[in-house]
């Protein structure tokens, strides 16, 4: 096995809700018409109508079999407290050689099934000679689960956001967010959905022109409950969390078009060409060549459970989304609108003249998580044009382990991985291999005191 | 928070769990369940239960298992499903020709009594069933898969028998043991002239038509000869040492028994030589391919000869102080806090385990220790399969919580320091294992020349 059996692509090859406790209301019903019952929507739509039945029966069945071997359930609820475990998503996940199948609860009443088809999963030898038998002692090797399961996550929230659950938006929405994640064809990546915007570091100062600018904007609108703020692709602050932040950055900008571009493209359920994906990528993270929009009409969004405006205003790739109650009198936003348009001007400057600072600096880079922004800055002593799929692989083992612990240390394929948690800020440090385990903390160090002079966590 | 905490019922050797099965609650307050059935679902062996009352169950999930694969795949390429993931329990499967064995255990975290999450190694577990199958097969030879092909309904639970218990211990020593998830057996350290002393009269005794000469105990190998350009695999002196540690009568006086050692030759038997000596704590094993009465003859008298040479150098007491010993604490832990436990692993299949049994109780502390050093295992041999020759050596990881693992020439040392260290002390820690494991050190501690 070699790093060309690495390989994250993917393409969904089924997705199916299912409501195992539907009943069929014809009456006299037969088995077939308890199967159509529990089917609520089928991607794609022209598969055989018999496979639909027997793979929703499979999934029913196979998701409430292996339930059995969960901890019981009520036991779980004596020890733990109650209030998140419920809203929870229980996942499970069935592993084969060329296919992973996500089954999701969502709800007692909606179950998701994804199918997903990747490259075949190698076999580990885990001793050097055979045995009796050929295959002995191999075992598979396979991705951590959460990279499969970030992805369903990802499709429920977005549609939990976007649709609110609206069952008769479903096959609209799948293919939008099969576009927004592809790229020209159907291929997705595993990584994808794992980390995506970058972030940097930003001035105390600029940080407070903004939050006072947010502050007025409040008074002039009181509505207004939510705030979240990019700049030139970058995530800069929000009051939600940061994953939902860039779900709703990422739902209105597709993969790099306009909200309405897209809706064009996901009605003709078309990919897009390499060239314009190539400009829509760019677009995506620079904000730079999108046109402005100080429209603020609104959109639909749902915030637990309750439905919500989003208005979105870009100039000068200062890019902000508000979200408000849903008001019948939005007279006030033209107010809003004329206040950010007066400070874009400052706000964009002193943000664009940090950025460029940061990047005039000596070339050092580092790998930065914190949690689903990522920011990169690679030693300059590491003699590497990009990283490889081992790298990534690596790389995503470090971020993941960071989640049990503070520090991860690696030295692996050619490159020293040092991970290091902070709260929820995750820092993973490239070094050249050729340095030794005695002089690797202070060459690290010496990156650690450079970086972050003002480095706003 | 209710403190009330949830509790599995932990298996014990020699209880009986036939009146289990899986249509009652108790079966689900077992940890980990093995299942083993053939590829049409009939059962061969069930952890807790009785096959008979568990056929229904297994038939079940083997009817999933095809119809999943039917119904989910256009192309005709057989698949093979290897885990199930649901929530907070796995489901392992692993498919040997045509046997299929299953093992369920649940991640449930608990919060008292235990300071360490309960989190199952994916890799040890896999280990313990590649080992399960090395111990069906040599129970019942890889006849058994022939007969399978042949008659897919062929009853293999019948031909396992007696042997169950061998089986049970398979697993339990798969799930504890370091020797099985590392493919090592635990050699015995010491001195250098000793140990030359003792593979020389091995070398001395050998007889025509013995393949291998065995000096061990029921957990420790203290040497071995092999016939020249024969290799004598790890997991086949493992079936001996786990057939041994299942059958108490091997260690009283002379046995000739009948053994299936796959690495040697899975589809049919050889016959080993055992006499235990020295309180019965000690054993040399012969293996040959010829089962004759002359052959017994001859083994038992080189045997005898060399007991006498070694009665006549005193090295009972010496053998028994080394055990005693062990597993011993090195000096370099003696007397600091800093590095908590450590295993090494030789490129030659040997491991070298202080302060804890290689097979045998062990306590809780160590049973998460070796989860830990199951998956820095495993994440090191997926590194290796697929990095660059040039950039396979000085592999290390490092995490806060203490554990970690480094690369040294023909060694790997997985180790457990204390978490609130500063770097710098882990790097000097490191070293000094590395210095206690650098090449000319290793003869104390190894079997290091071929036969």
């Amino acid at each position: 096995m070699n790093q060309d059996h690495l390989q994250f692509d993917f393409q969904l090859k089924a997705l199916f809700m299912f409501n195992p406790l539907a009943v069929p209301t014809v009456p006299k019903p037969s088995e077939q018409d308890q199967q159509d019952a529990k089917l609520i929507y089928y991607f794609p739509q022209n598969a055989n109508i018999e496979e639909k039945r027997i793979q929703t029966g499979m999934a029913e069945g196979i998701f409430i079999f292996f339930k059995q071997f969960n901890p019981n359930e009520q036991m779980m609820q004596k020890q733990w407290q109650q209030d998140d475990k419920e809203n929870e998503l229980k996942f499970q996940t069935i592993h084969l050689e060329s296919q992973t199948h996500i089954i999701c609860q969502i709800r007692e009443d909606l179950f998701l099934f994804m199918s997903i088809a990747h490259q075949k999963i190698p076999k580990v030898k885990v001793i050097v000679e055979d045995y009796f038998f050929s295959e002995c002692n191999k075992f598979h090797y396979s991705l951590s689960k959460n990279l499969y399961t970030n992805v369903a996550e990802n499709y429920i929230n977005n549609f939990s956001l976007f649709y609110g659950f609206d069952i008769s938006q479903l096959d609209q929405y799948t293919w939008r967010w099969i576009q927004c994640n592809a790229r020209t064809s159907s291929q997705l990546n595993l990584f994808y959905f794992q980390t995506q915007s970058f972030k940097y570091a930003f001035d105390a100062s600029i940080f407070l022109l903004l939050q006072f600018l947010l502050s007025m904007i409040r008074q002039i609108e009181s509505q207004i409950t939510d705030f979240l703020v990019f700049y030139n692709g970058y995530f800069v602050y929000s009051t939600l969390p940061h994953k939902m932040a860039l779900l709703i950055k990422e739902h209105y900008y597709g993969n790099g078009l306009s909200w309405s571009t897209t809706e064009q493209k996901v009605a003709q359920k078309q990919f897009l060409s390499y060239e314009q994906s190539q400009l829509a990528y760019l677009n995506f993270n620079n904000l730079k060549n999108l046109p402005k929009d100080s429209s603020f009409s609104p959109q639909i969004i749902y915030l637990n459970q309750q439905k919500k405006y989003f208005f979105t205003f870009l100039e000068k790739q200062f890019f902000v989304i508000l979200i408000s109650d849903i008001t019948k009198d939005l007279s006030n936003m033209t107010t809003v609108t004329t206040a950010l348009l007066k400070n874009v001007d400052k706000i964009s400057s002193k943000l664009e003249s940090y950025i460029e600072t940061n990047q005039k600096q000596d070339s050092i880079r580092y790998i930065y998580f914190n949690g689903i922004n990522l920011a990169s800055k690679i030693s300059s002593q590491l003699n590497i044009q990009k990283l490889s799929q081992e790298n990534l692989r690596i790389l995503q083992q470090v971020y993941e382990k960071l989640n049990n612990c503070n520090q991860y240390v690696i030295r692996n394929a050619g490159m020293w991985f040092f991970g290091i948690k902070v709260v929820d800020k995750r820092v993973i440090y490239l070094q050249s291999a050729t340095i030794s385990l005695s002089k690797i903390e202070e060459e690290i160090n010496k990156f650690v005191e450079q970086l972050f002079p003002n480095f706003l966590l | 928070m209710n403190t009330e905490s949830y509790q599995y019922k932990p298996h014990v050797i020699n209880v009986s769990y036939q009146e289990i099965s899986p249509d009652i609650p108790e079966f689900f307050t077992h940890k980990r369940h093995v299942f083993i059935m053939t590829n049409t679902g009939r059962p061969i062996y069930v952890r807790y239960g009785s096959e008979i009352k568990s056929s229904i169950f297994l038939a079940t999930i083997n009817a999933i298992f095809q119809k999943f694969l039917l119904f989910f795949f256009e192309d005709k390429e057989k698949q093979n499903l290897f885990k199930i993931s649901h929530d907070k329990s796995n489901i392992y499967i692993l498919q040997r020709n045509q046997i299929t064995y299953i093992c369920t255990t649940n991640n449930l975290q608990v919060y008292i009594q235990l300071l360490y999450s309960t989190q199952d190694s994916e890799f040890i577990i896999y280990q313990m069933l590649d080992f399960l199958n090395t111990q069906l097969i040599s129970i019942v030879t890889d006849q058994a898969n022939v007969h399978l092909i042949q008659k897919p309904n062929y009853d293999l639970g019948f031909s396992v028998g007696g042997s169950r218990n061998l089986l049970t211990l398979a697993i339990k020593n798969g799930l504890y043991s370091p020797c099985i998830a590392f493919n090592s057996i635990c050699t015995l350290p010491m001195t250098v002239t000793l140990r030359s002393f003792i593979h020389n009269n091995l070398k001395e005794i050998k007889v025509s038509n013995v393949i291998a000469t065995l000096l061990l105990t029921e957990t420790y190998v203290i040497d071995i000869w092999r016939q020249k350009n024969m290799e004598f695999k790890t997991s086949d002196i493992m079936i001996i040492q786990s057939m041994i540690q299942g059958q108490g009568q091997l260690k009283k006086g002379e046995n000739w028994i009948p053994i299936c050692l796959p690495g040697l030759s899975a589809m049919g038997f050889v016959y080993a030589y055992i006499n235990f000596f020295y309180q019965n704590t000690i054993g040399i094993v012969m293996i040959s391919d010829d089962n004759s009465l002359d052959m017994f003859t001859k083994c038992k008298e080189a045997a005898q000869t060399m007991i006498e040479k070694f009665d006549s150098n005193k090295l009972q007491q010496t053998l028994f102080s080394s055990l005693q010993n062990n597993p011993i604490t090195p000096k370099c832990i003696e007397n600091q806090t800093q590095i908590k436990h450590f295993i090494v692993r030789h490129t030659s299949g040997q491991l070298f385990l202080p302060m804890f049994q290689a097979f045998g109780i062990n306590n809780k502390t160590f049973k998460f220790y070796m989860q830990q050093y199951g998956e820095l295992y495993k994440d090191f041999m997926i590194s290796q399969s697929l990095g660059n020759q040039e950039t396979k050596q000085n592999y290390f990881v490092w995490d806060s919580k203490g554990f970690g693992i480094t690369q040294y020439h023909d060694v790997v040392i997985m180790f457990c320091f204390n978490e609130l260290i500063e770097f710098q002390q882990i790097v000097q820690n490191v070293h000094i294992l590395h210095k206690m494991f650098r090449t000319e050190e290793l003869n104390n501690f190894f079997i290091l020349k071929p036969s």
